[in-house]
């Protein structure tokens, strides 16, 4: 039985992704909008927003993700307001997708998603070394030198 | 590595469609705040052709990363440029394939190529692509077919009648649309002085308002008749160049199914995946002993307009004892019937509407005696199809049940004006309800339900079983809460 985690340096990323987004947001309000106090509520609105999303709801978020994974299946436990519980049985996966993006060591940004009968685990913000660790338990993806065909 | 056909790229930039906003608001931006606005507009039409261009270099671009790839035991596909989703479909767990080539993408050599497995819930492609033929040869090697030297013998192929008679019958509900046509074929006429009879009662007012609006009744009837005539011929025809020119072929392991006369699809299924075939009739097919012979399984017949046949309508005694190798088994006696007792089950609700119809006209002729004529005519035409379902509900009743032969499971029920002749192993069986309400528990009878596997999860119930033949059936399945209404 071993428990994985996401990976802590997504958090940092999104946290980048989601500034960034209402930054562009907001340079497109002040060009396009010429009402002043419009533009100054919807500013505000956003940063609010993006502050609640980074601060508060992610780490909580994150904090709530643990996967599970035994010989034989794979337990997903996350949820902030609604704990929700997920096991599969590694005999019942059909196909797997794993998607992840350049320099994905360092965003975290590693996704594996089992489609077994009657529906799909999603595992998200996997550290890569856990992503391949949880592959080759699975064994839902056939292994070249100990490693999936990237 | 293999690629995607060219013509992808295509697809992959219409995804990037979005991007025309950019020239959009340029546009609405001049509109609003230059007087010259025209003039800006064509001045700046460089911009718009560079957005147009980005989107198609933005297609050609995915096209790029979007690669196709096989390992010992599994079809890999790459795709996305920023976030590379990697999908690994291992050969073992492929259920059904489909080729179709199309007549406007033959001349580019393109084919379209779906895999499905058994994951999922909804009739959704597992994988999706559109590649050229050397790609589709070297996909096919990889995937199930039939194996020439054994290859089953005295497989039916449709005959050109059959899938004639099968376009006739499941074009767009054949009898509903025979019926709702004559409905305003001959009712328009009827309807023409029944109406103009009851409105010119009413005021002479109203009778300068009749000439206006009652003749063009009878126009208007006739063009609805005429419309769906002509969208069931519609229908009729799309279904013919569908499944024409139909052929099948299997062996033990696997089925070969390519149907179509311009648009001609290749299907090969796993029969080990099939989780239960469908003998489908109407009351016309039930009379005169002829099936359509559906299967339920992953990719087959998962589009919309799709219907999941097998052997589109046969006689049901010619389906011999070398079909039930693909899982058609045929005259099996019910081991469990359905109970001649239990007839309320199967007609009260038909038998209620039908003898509500004529009182509700007598009300209606109470309370507007002006109108008694027209909802005495509305009455009769919605009596017949009540009549109809009556006849249907009480041959269900007659057939109705379950059978047993080796390790298949044989259910017979109906749904609306439909009968279902269904055959599945009995492994796959997910799921069996009981229902039973108070008189029914005083007759000691109830309805058995059954789900098999699949993405679609579709019911079966038999309704007025015998509460103990019922708890017998559980227990032949592995099911213990047969008791509960037994007892």
């Amino acid at each position: 039985m071993k428990h994985y985690v996401p990976d802590r340096k997504c958090l940092t990323t999104l946290r980048i992704i989601i500034t960034a987004a209402v930054l562009l947001v907001i340079a497109a309000i002040r060009y396009f909008i010429p009402f002043e106090k419009t533009v100054f509520f919807l500013t505000v609105f956003l940063i609010c927003a993006a502050c609640f999303v980074m601060f508060l709801y992610l780490p909580k978020f994150f904090a709530s993700i643990k996967y599970t994974a035994s010989e034989t299946e794979i337990i997903k436990s996350s949820g902030v307001f609604i704990k929700l519980y997920q096991s599969i049985k590694y005999s019942s996966i059909q196909y797997t997708t794993v998607i992840n993006t350049p320099l994905s060591q360092y965003t975290g940004f590693n996704f594996i998603i089992f489609f077994v009968y009657g529906g799909q685990q999603r595992l998200l913000f996997l550290k890569q070394s856990d992503a391949e660790e949880i592959i080759r338990l699975s064994g839902s993806i056939s292994m070249k030198e100990g490693k999936y065909v990237p | 590595m293999y690629r995607e056909h060219p013509l992808k790229i295509l697809k992959f930039s219409l995804k990037n469609i979005w991007m025309l906003i950019f020239p959009l608001i340029r546009g609405i931006y001049t509109y609003h705040f230059d007087k010259n606005w025209f003039y800006n507009w064509i001045k700046g039409a460089w911009f718009d052709i560079a957005v147009l261009g980005a989107i198609l270099f933005f297609g050609l671009i995915r096209w790029l990363f979007s690669k196709i790839d096989f390992t010992q035991t599994e079809l890999i596909h790459r795709d996305g440029i920023f976030f590379r989703v990697n999908t690994y479909i291992p050969f073992r767990n492929v259920s059904s394939i489909t080729t179709e080539m199309p007549f406007y993408l033959a001349p580019f050599g393109a084919t379209r190529f779906r895999c499905d497995t058994r994951a999922g819930i909804f009739k959704t492609v597992d994988m999706k692509l559109l590649v050229n033929q050397k790609t589709k040869e070297q996909i096919m090697l990889r995937m199930p077919n039939v194996d020439e030297e054994q290859k089953i013998n005295g497989i039916p192929q449709p005959t050109a009648a059959s899938i004639l008679l099968f376009s006739v019958f499941f074009s767009s509900g054949f009898s509903g649309t025979v019926y709702l046509a004559t409905f305003f074929f001959k009712g328009g006429d009827i309807a023409y002085d029944i109406i103009s009879r009851s409105l010119n009662i009413i005021t002479t007012e109203t009778a300068k308002l009749t000439e206006k609006l009652v003749l063009k009744i009878p126009t208007a009837a006739i063009l609805l008749g005429m419309f769906f005539i002509a969208s069931w011929f519609l229908s009729f025809m799309v279904n013919l160049f569908r499944y024409g020119r139909f052929s099948i072929d299997c062996d033990r392991h696997c089925m070969k199914v390519i149907y179509g006369i311009l648009d001609r699809k290749e299907y090969r299924i796993k029969n080990s995946h099939i989780n239960y075939t469908d003998l489908r009739q109407n009351l016309i097919m039930k009379l005169f002993g002829a099936v359509a012979v559906n299967i339920s399984c992953a990719g087959y017949g998962a589009s919309q307009s799709r219907l999941p046949v097998l052997l589109p309508v046969k006689m049901e005694k010619n389906l011999g004892k070398n079909l039930q190798a693909i899982g058609i088994y045929s005259g099996v006696r019910n081991s469990f019937s359905a109970q001649p007792a239990g007839i309320g089950s199967y007609l009260l609700i038909p038998l209620l509407t039908a003898s509500l119809i004529i009182p509700s006209h007598d009300w209606v002729a109470r309370i507007f005696p002006r109108f008694a004529e027209l909802s005495l005519f509305v009455a009769v035409m919605f009596e017949i199809p009540a009549v109809w379902f009556i006849i249907v509900k009480f041959v269900a009743l007659l057939t109705s049940g379950v059978a047993f032969s080796g390790s298949k499971i044989i259910v017979r029920c109906s749904t609306w004006t439909r009968f279902h002749t269904v055959v599945s192993d009995q492994s796959n069986i997910v799921k069996v309800e009981l229902e039973q309400n108070l008189l029914q528990k005083l007759s000691k009878r109830c309805a058995l339900s059954i789900w098999f596997e699949g993405e679609e999860h579709r019911r079966f119930k038999v309704k007025a079983m015998k509460a103990s033949e019922a708890d017998e059936i559980c227990r032949k399945l592995g099911y213990y809460h047969g008791k509960a209404v037994n007892s």
